[in-house]
């Protein structure tokens, strides 16, 4: 009975239980919805970071980049440079390994196809010789004759295919002129395409060449045991080794290497290896040996020369592995063996240095703070199979989520102690009565708080259950946001490696709804166990003692009308008064700090957004590559001529370069050698920006300008494109001035602003360039490039300047005009390298969305130009994602704050003026006017909130951010207050006098 | 004289469940320098009767006439502040305002200024014999003598009617007898027109006439004495009553 009547005696308040009970309920609603928010986003980034694997790819950016086996004496220095304890000493480091890339040998495993290293090499016995002659234009446009010689293979020593019995033609610059028809002869060399050769008489063509490390002679005639010498069977025998060697990488997890990372390399069958002594093999070695998982494979080392990875001697180490996998059928990777043991020490071959195996959630930042760590010229790039963006929404919903979560506890909280102080805390009648009626304190216990449980409690589960069939209307929103992510990144350089899907399984978080429903009622409970006490002091004799608040102060005469009132008020009020400043205050300070915070992130914003100037590239399509390029002309003219394109730099390596006397003598090395020797040497380059040029991607160059030069001079467009002037009959050139290497200068005693002339082929031409070293640069590589200005190559106004004029079909039947010689330029030659620069990040979606409209493609995504291009975003990306998480998650904060704040300012101000109905009363009853009566109290709280808000202000002004936000939002507060103010007034106010004076407050 | 006059005064009101027929057709005059008692059991009506004679409501029928202007002729707030007093059961003293400030706050409203309101209450809480307790407030004062300033206060509104409403109902014995007195001598001696609603008895036989309130209606009593034309030195005869 007495539990019904308390239920009845409270649920009959209706309008007071309506409104706690409705605010419970949304509060309760809201709390589940981000809890279940919030679960699901950590639940999706534990999902994610399970899932992902983040690595940081290390690798040096050298003039051969991306080679993988290149003797690079540069990268070995940066290699040997890197601190390994300092990397694995990062937070975000989980391991670090240095490349192990290396060769061994499968006993009884031949290589197929065009992978093998010597493949056209051959120790072939040749009987049946017979001279011929060979008749050539050199490109100097002499007439030549030379000998060759036609016979039969009798036997292969070794030729990768074995050809014997076949038809062959030898060329050979040091053939014996005795040769008879009846000899034979044993020759080392390679095998040739005779067309090179102008030799086309259908039977391979075989030139005669030195051995690799020695120098005997590479032909022997043999005797009447037809038996080679040692050092042709040590070549054959040395050749077969080294084509059938296999590639051996070795590396502590298998999963972290780039190949496998990036899925280009997965398993075909069979497992990773889990333990010491497991390796992964490529199908080729696995099909050729009929190997499978489980089986066993023994390897032999193989030692690389130091400046030929392809070429040495095998070791007589040898170790025996477990096969548990076999991969994928990848052309890049064939004949490969994949170890998962801590890597020996070996030299390195290739640009790649070594892989970091990240912390998924920290990625981004642990690459730049690896980058600091690294020598010159190292890039570092992180590979996260797309972790970044996939959890950038969870993120973003997390914080948010988190946030609100927090203010709905407060908030509840807050409601709770309101519910509980009207519910029991202010029942001192009913205690009164109940008391009076001699009831016993327990069951006056039981009576109030079973009303004000069930309206809490019902508020509560209904508010739960709401928040229950709310939630996988929410997760789809989380799944459906998540998905449009993605595209917003086009030319991100954080595509730059594969986007991995992950498919986040959904769990409804059941019980923590429960807990956090039972949580509120539980605390409703506590708080109306403690108000309890409140309730029954209220309603029950104090023994004599007296609790009424005295105010202090004497009769004034100060003021007039109803701001006298409020000023007697306020200077009285005591702790009624000290409440509302200190509430002002606190939510002042709480409302300044939080503007302040926001408007610090939209200023960094603002900042990153003005004054980021973000670079961008032309790349391969995968976007790994950004050197070795065909950039055509017309492409790169109509990408510098978009509205969002600032600055463009752009290099061409259009010819090698060597000087005079440092070729090989033709007659003695070959025609073979020579043209190999030329090939070989570095290159002149065509730059409008030393920024273009390949070596100077990773690091800023150090220049030694020589005396009146500067930079400006590679782009200057007064210096004539050295084809052209060739091809309109110039004998001789003009001087282009420089930028050499220094080693190169000291090496051949140049000095700054000294002229040296230096040989290069244009064309069929070899000519002699007259260059004047106006720089001088370190060089990072091994191969010093020469850079001329762009002009040398394209005169910029190809790609910078107005409408060409120019026909290139002119210029080809003979027109050699310099407007024909660039419209021909612009329609057929290419850049190696682009780079340029956004004029501003200020509308970066934007800039996204006009280059794809371009036709210009991203990393895997190759446009209508069949061009990529990336732009070098990551750190903006992910500090301008940060701080848009930030803001994002700071206006809903401000929101809910601002929604708290008013609830808070209005139920304060409520409270307080109706607590004084008997005041109305007494003036009401003295004829007072309703605007006097009205501005009475309305001053009285006016002032309280503002002198709240003043000193909160004050405390806090340096805090001040310069926005209007936290203007605003105080603003709205103080309204929000005063409007709480003057209704509860006017509610008043409009009772009728006779109901007020029966009143009991 | 004739200052105040009920002329079939009904006074209906509707609860959510009931109407209720409080006050059914009075009428009834009341005059200058007499002291009424209203009387009756609890729920007659009385209380619901003072109020529309204070103008805190207008009659659902009838006339509340004061000086022979109704009460429903002008703004009720205006009639509160210039035609009537009220003397409450429990005081009504605003608990932020000394005992002057309450004083003076009804010659406030008025329009008088604050230092002559003020000078006006030390005059008028030197007669309730309070002159020493006017920078007190409310709460430190005992029950009796928030009535003498709930009575100052009245006196302060200048008018020539006062309505208590049990005005003895939270006073001890010695209290009640003061406070009757001064409302006795107001009326005998400063010729105001004091009506008192009561239940009890025996300040009911003190009257000089008693008015009971039988289920809404008033049923008139007998009558003591004539009104006084004569007013005597109403502070005098309240030392006196205090020094007692």
């Amino acid at each position: 009975m007495i539990i019904r009547n308390g239920i009845r005696s409270n649920l009959r308040a209706r309008r007071r239980t309506v409104l706690f009970a409705g605010m419970i309920l949304v509060l309760t609603l809201v709390m589940i919805l981000a809890l279940g928010v919030r679960l699901y986003s950590a639940s999706a980034l534990a999902q994610c970071e399970e899932s992902y694997r983040s690595i940081a790819l290390v690798e040096y950016m050298g003039t051969e980049y991306p080679s993988t086996d290149e003797p690079d004496t540069a990268a070995r220095e940066a290699a040997a440079a890197i601190d390994g304890e300092a990397l694995r000493a990062l937070p975000g480091v989980n391991a670090w390994y240095r490349d192990c890339h290396t060769l061994s040998r499968i006993e009884g495993y031949k290589r197929k196809g065009n992978d093998m290293p010597y493949k056209d090499y051959g120790v072939i016995v040749v009987s049946r010789l017979q001279p011929q002659t060979l008749r050539y234009w050199t490109s100097s446009g002499r007439y030549k004759e030379e000998r060759y010689y036609t016979g039969l293979i009798t036997q292969s020593l070794y030729s990768y295919d074995g050809k014997e019995n076949v038809f062959v033609s030898v060329l050979s610059d040091n053939m014996p002129e005795d040769v008879q028809r009846e000899d034979t002869y044993v020759f080392h060399g390679k095998f040739v395409d005779g067309d090179e050769y102008d030799i086309s008489n259908g039977i391979p063509t075989f030139l005669v060449m030195p051995f690799l490390e020695t120098d005997d002679s590479p032909m022997e005639k043999l005797g009447e045991e037809k038996k080679p010498g040692e050092v042709f069977q040590r070549a054959a025998e040395q050749y077969e080794i080294l084509n059938n060697t296999v590639h051996t990488i070795t590396c502590e997890d298998l999963n972290d290497l780039w190949e496998f990372q990036q899925g280009i390399l997965y398993l075909r069958e069979g497992s990773m290896p889990s333990g010491e002594k497991e390796c992964v093999v490529s199908p080729y070695i696995a099909d050729e040996m009929g190997l499978s998982p489980g089986d066993s494979l023994e390897l032999t080392a193989f030692s690389s020369a130091e400046d030929n990875f392809y070429y040495g001697t095998l070791s007589d180490q040898r170790e025996t592995w477990t096969i548990t996998g076999v991969t994928n059928d990848s052309g890049d990777y064939r004949g490969y063996v994949w170890c998962q043991a801590k890597p020996p020490e070996t030299t390195l071959y290739g640009y790649r240095l070594g892989i970091a195996s990240l912390k998924n959630s920290t990625g981004i930042e642990t690459v730049e703070q690896m980058k600091p760590l690294m020598p010159a010229n190292v890039r570092v790039t992180l590979l996260d199979q797309g972790y970044a963006e996939t959890v950038e929404p969870f993120l973003s919903l997390q914080t948010t989520a988190t946030n609100v979560l927090l203010m709905c506890v407060i908030g509840t909280a807050a409601v709770l102690v309101l519910f509980a102080l009207l519910f029991v805390g202010r029942q001192n009648e009913t205690v009164r009565i109940l008391v009076s009626l001699g009831t016993s304190r327990g069951k006056i216990a039981l009576w109030l708080l079973s009303g004000a449980l069930v309206i809490a409690g019902g508020a509560a589960l209904l508010g739960g259950a709401l928040g229950f069939w709310g939630l996988p209307f929410a997760f789809q929103w989380i799944q459906d946001r998540a998905a449009q992510e993605g595209e917003l990144l086009r030319f991100s350089e954080t595509l730059v490696n594969i986007a991995k899907k992950v498919n986040i399984s959904v769990t409804m978080p059941i019980l923590p709804i429960v807990l956090t429903v039972a949580a509120i009622i539980l605390l409703a409970l506590l708080l109306c166990l403690l108000f309890l006490r409140t309730a029954y002091r209220g309603g029950t004799l104090r023994r004599g003692k007296s609790r009424v608040h005295v105010p202090s102060g004497r009769t004034s005469t100060f003021g007039r009308g109803s701001l006298r009132y409020a000023l007697l008020s306020i200077r009285r009020g005591g702790r009624r008064a000290l409440l509302v400043v200190a509430v002002s205050a606190v939510l002042t300070v709480l409302i300044i700090v939080l503007g302040g915070i926001y408007r610090g992130w939209e200023n960094d914003l603002d900042a990153a957004l003005h004054e980021t100037k973000l670079e961008g590239q032309v790349t391969s399509s995968d976007g790994r590559t950004f050197s070795g390029l065909m950039l055509k002309i017309s492409s790169v003219r109509e990408l510098y001529q978009l509205p969002d394109v600032g600055e463009m730099y752009l290099s061409k390596p259009f010819s090698t370069y060597w000087l005079k006397e440092e070729i090989p003598t033709y007659g003695e090395q070959g025609l073979e050698r020579r043209e190999s020797w030329i090939a070989s040497q570095p290159n002149i380059v065509a730059v409008n920006n030393l920024k273009a040029a390949k070596e100077f991607y990773f690091t800023d160059p150090e220049i030694e300008w020589a005396d009146g030069w500067d930079e400006s001079c590679l782009a200057l467009d007064t210096y004539h494109p050295i084809a052209y002037w060739i091809d309109t009959g110039h004998k001789t050139f003009e001087t282009y001035p420089a930028v050499v290497g220094r080693q190169f200068m000291e090496s051949h005693g140049l000095q700054l602003g000294e002229e040296f002339q230096c040989m290069t082929r244009i064309g069929d031409w070899e000519i002699s360039l007259p260059l004047c070293i106006v720089g001088a640069y370190s060089q990072a590589g091994s191969r010093a490039q020469i850079y001329l200005p762009l002009a040398a190559f394209c005169p910029p106004d190809v790609v910078f300047g107005e409408e060409l004029q120019g026909s290139a079909w002119s210029y080809r039947v003979g027109a050699h005009t310099l407007d024909n010689y660039k419209a021909l330029l612009l329609e057929s030659q290419t850049m190696e390298t682009c780079r340029f620069t956004l004029t501003s990040a200020d509308h970066l979606d934007e800039t996204r969305a006009h280059l794809a409209a371009e036709g210009f493609g991203w990393p895997g995504h190759l446009g209508a130009r069949r061009t990529a291009l990336i732009l070098r975003d990551a750190s903006f990306v992910k500090l301008t994602e940060n701080l848009g998480r930030y803001l994002s998650m700071g206006r809903v904060m401000l929101g809910v704050i601002l929604g708290v704040v008013a609830l808070l300012g209005f139920i304060i101000s409520w409270l307080l003026i109706s607590g004084r109905k008997k005041e109305f009363v007494v003036m009401r009853g003295f004829g007072a006017k309703r605007r006097r009566l009205f501005f009475s109290f309305f001053w009285e709280q006016a002032l309280l909130c503002l002198l709240g808000c003043a000193i909160g202000c004050a405390a806090l002004l340096r805090f001040y951010a310069g926005g209007i936000l936290q203007w605003l939002t105080l603003g709205a507060y103080v309204l929000c207050y005063l409007a709480g103010c003057a209704i509860s007034i006017i509610l008043i106010s409009k009772m009728n006098l006779m109901d007020l004076l029966v009143t009991e407050e | 004289m004739s200052v105040f006059e009920l002329r079939n005064v009904k006074y209906v009101y509707q609860t959510q469940y009931q109407r209720v027929e409080a006050i059914r057709g009075i009428s009834c005059s009341f005059d200058a320098g007499m002291l009424y008692a209203i009387m009756g059991t609890s729920g007659s009506g009385k209380t619901t009767l003072l109020s529309l004679m204070a103008g805190m409501d207008v009659p659902t029928e009838g006339q509340v006439l004061c000086d022979e202007v109704a009460t429903s002729d002008m703004k009720l707030d205006r009639y509160r502040r210039e035609k009537v007093a009220v003397i409450y059961q429990d005081f009504r003293l605003l608990p932020m305002l000394t005992v002057a400030e309450n004083v003076m706050y009804p010659m406030e409203l008025r329009g008088k200024r604050p230092a002559e309101a003020r000078a006006r209450a030390a005059e008028l809480l030197e007669k309730v014999g309070l002159s020493e307790m006017a920078d007190r407030f409310p709460a430190m004062l005992s029950g009796g003598e928030r009535q003498r300033v709930a009575i100052a206060r009245a006196l302060g509104m200048e008018t020539h009617v006062l309505l208590a409403d049990e005005p003895t109902g939270n006073l001890d014995t010695e209290n009640t007898e003061k406070v009757f007195e001064i409302l006795s001598r107001l009326a005998h001696e400063d010729g105001y027109c004091v009506v008192i609603v009561t239940h009890d008895s025996s300040l009911g036989k003190r009257a000089d006439q008693t008015l009971n309130l039988r289920d809404g209606e008033l049923i008139p009593g007998r009558r003591k004495v004539q009104p006084k034309k004569e007013a005597v030195s109403f502070t005098r005869l309240i030392r006196k009553v205090v020094k007692n």
